[in-house]
């Protein structure tokens, strides 16, 4: 499980994250929502290790991630910008993903096979980040973060860049290896529609709070003030 | 004599240089202005390389082309050329070139949502001076207080017409007396008002670390297109004037054959010593910024005033680091004591091109690597290093051709039998400047010419 305990996380004097309570449970799909500038990808990346917080703790599993760097966090994150690595080959960004974990490298070039496979990238291996498409691109990330082959998951806005049909292809196939592989999923979006449709849980964010978390129907039927309603009504 | 009173003696002096480096810089500034404009606005390819070349090319060399050109036996002699009057000249003709580029990143700031703006209420010539000038002001007179605290540490000039200001007085003083109190007590006024002047002008550095890539509004294409071609006008006049009156002087005396022989030896090693300070210098500015990127801006300010300070300053901390016995007495025999004073000269640019570059990578390529747990060095080698490549090797060029061009701490740590071809020359060109310097540095002017524009193909690439 997931627990961060009244998290601050300051950016210069402003706090992008204030005393934030947050559970998420193992296997869960959880999105995050809320308005530009309310905190959600510093607290992905506070659960990553890229943000320090000023106070609180942040644990997964009942362990305090204080002072354990992002490699130890037993996480893997899809970036905003999908941080692919301009110069190498789609293989060649799954295979130095793969080279700090241990691998042999034939256990190495299987494991980057398989996530090929596995994303739908198969025949593309010697292709650099700019001769993909954007959702093969989106693939390649997640093949990447898929590869580490980490129990989480952090996915910060991945397809806010595509179409909706190819969009929701790909939150399909997240959806599928979630459920293969029994990963947690933190999950930030903007499309409140498909946050709604897919998710366990959702979890709002206002002003670098959680002001609520629930269901669909928690957040629909009982929103927690006029804010989160007025913000669920505007943006659905 | 003690430090504060060797500088207290220094201060009329400095004095007197801070005048004239105030006076080139004024009209460095006035020749700088088109080709700046022009870059920033048209970005020709042809232009930079030239503007480039002339901006890198040794003081050393350039001031033999300017004797050549307005020298006693030149094109056009100018009686007063070794009097200030002539450094002034000099300084102005050797320095626009390095000014125009900083007037590029300067002028590179402006945005073209603003200029079109201001282009409905006014005519052109008003928005250029108007809006354009004054944004970019703060920046401008950073880069022009850069061009002067690099006149005030500046040998060649001075150095090559035998006038005693600035660096050629601290190395005259230092010559005379081997004391590197003396360098350092003649160099502290100049030092001090150098950091002042950079302290003053803090906010425009940045403006010029962080250029945007508008090329501004297009109503002010008319004006853009007058400076282009002042600016090649100004470009081809600053190659080919002095080029001219060397290759005139060169043949008159076989100076070619003169020359090769010259270049057979001093050449060979100054090449050498060139790519060993340009790779290192690459090396080193990279590592610093990867490993210790919290220590990477005073290590800047440390390269920067390593590169600013007269250079005779920098031979004589070395001299008094290294003449010593054990090891540091062994170093200082070798040739290694000329490649750590070329080092520390030339580390500037390459140090602040692999620190911009670094810093322009989103930070997310390295967050997801250390995500995947790929450590440091790794890191570095895979990701940083092939996506900055190009500003490594525009850095490692140009510490290359300042190590080539590098006179003052070179003269002075140069181990028996070792020379570069820039001392030689110096050294030559007091004795009376015969065919074979000429033909010396028109060889060399046409190897930076060549360097400038591969270095201008990268920094476009």
């Amino acid at each position: 499980m997931i627990s961060l305990f009244s998290v601050t996380v300051l950016k210069g004097a402003k706090a992008a994250l204030s005393r934030c309570d947050l559970q998420v449970q193992k296997g869960a799909f959880v999105s995050l929502l809320g308005p530009s500038g309310a905190g959600k990808t510093t607290l992905l990346r506070t659960i990553a290790g890229f943000e320090r917080p000023a106070s609180g703790t942040v644990s997964i599993d009942a362990r305090d991630l204080s002072g354990i760097p992002p490699h130890r966090r037993g996480v893997s994150m899809v970036f905003q910008d999908l941080a692919l690595w301009p110069h190498l080959s789609v293989e060649g960004n799954l295979l130095l993903a793969l080279s700090g974990a241990g691998l042999t490298r034939p256990q190495r070039r299987a494991r980057a096979a398989e996530a090929l496979a596995r994303w739908g990238l198969r025949g593309m291996e010697a292709r650099t980040p700019d001769q993909l498409s954007g959702g093969e691109r989106q693939r390649l990330a997640l093949a990447r973060a898929w590869g580490m082959g980490k129990p989480v998951l952090l996915l910060d806005e991945p397809a806010s860049a595509l179409d909706r049909p190819a969009r929701e292809a790909l939150l399909e196939e997240v959806l599928k290896a979630r459920r293969e592989e029994n990963l947690t999923v933190l999950y930030v979006t903007h499309q409140q529609d498909e946050a709604l449709r897919v998710s366990d849980r959702i979890v709002v964010l206002m002003d670098g709070q959680v002001v609520q978390s629930g269901t669909r129907d928690d957040l629909m039927d009982r929103p927690a003030s006029a804010a989160v309603s007025g913000f669920l009504g505007g943006g659905g | 004599m003690t430090l504060w009173t060797e500088a207290l003696d220094a201060g009329p002096l400095w004095m007197r240089t801070g005048l004239l480096a105030l006076a080139s810089t004024l009209g460095a500034l006035v020749l700088a202005l088109p080709a700046g404009w022009a870059l920033a606005r048209r970005r020709g390819g042809l232009l930079l390389g030239l503007v480039l070349a002339l901006a890198v090319l040794p003081t050393s060399l350039s001031a033999i082309g300017w004797i050549a050109a307005f020298g006693t036996q030149g094109l056009l002699p100018l009686p007063w050329l070794y009097s200030p009057a002539g450094v002034a000249l000099a300084w102005t003709l050797c320095f626009w070139p390095l000014l125009a580029l900083g007037v590029w990143g300067a002028l590179s700031c402006g945005e073209a949502a603003e200029e079109e703006a201001a282009l409905l209420a006014l005519p052109s010539w008003r928005v250029a001076l108007g809006v354009v000038l004054p944004k970019a002001l703060p920046a401008l007179a950073a880069a022009a207080v850069g061009v002067a605290i690099l006149m005030l540490g500046d040998l060649g000039v001075p150095g090559s017409l035998s006038v005693p200001v600035g660096a050629e007085a601290v190395h005259a003083r230092f010559s005379s007396t081997f004391r590197a109190s003396a360098a350092l007590g003649a160099s502290l006024p100049m030092m001090a008002l150098a950091f002042l002047l950079a302290w003053l002008c803090r906010g425009g550095w940045r403006g010029l670390a962080s250029p945007a890539s508008d090329r501004g509004a297009k109503g002010l294409e008319g004006i853009s297109r007058t400076a282009y071609a002042v600016a090649w006008v100004l470009a081809l006049g600053s190659l080919l004037i002095p080029a001219w009156g060397l290759a005139g002087w060169a043949l008159q005396g076989g100076g070619f054959t003169k020359a090769l022989a010259l270049l057979g030896r001093e050449g060979v090693t100054t090449l050498l010593l060139a790519v060993a300070t340009g790779l290192g210098a690459a090396g080193l500015g990279f590592a610093v910024c990867v490993l210790l990127p919290r220590l990477s801006g005073a290590a800047a300010l440390g390269a920067v005033l390593l590169f600013a300070a007269p250079g005779t300053l920098v031979g004589a901390g070395l001299i008094r680091l290294f003449n010593a016995e054990g090891w540091r007495g062994a170093l200082y025999a070798s040739p290694a004591v000329l490649l750590i004073a070329l080092l520390a000269r030339s580390l500037a640019p390459a140090l602040l091109l692999a620190r911009r570059s670094l810093a322009s990578l989103p930070a997310s390529y390295d967050e997801a690597a250390r995500l995947c747990g790929i450590p440091r060095w790794r890191r570095a080698m895979s990701l940083a290093g092939p996506l900055c490549a190009g500003s490594l090797v525009a850095g490692a060029l140009a510490a290359a051709v300042i190590a080539a061009g590098e006179l003052g701490a070179s003269a002075l740590v140069s181990p028996p039998g070792v020379q570069t071809l820039a001392v030689r020359l110096f050294s030559l060109i007091h004795y009376g400047a015969d065919a074979a310097v000429a033909a010396t540095a028109l060889m060399g002017m046409t190897f930076v010419l060549l360097l400038g524009f591969g270095i201008s193909r990268k920094i476009r690439a």
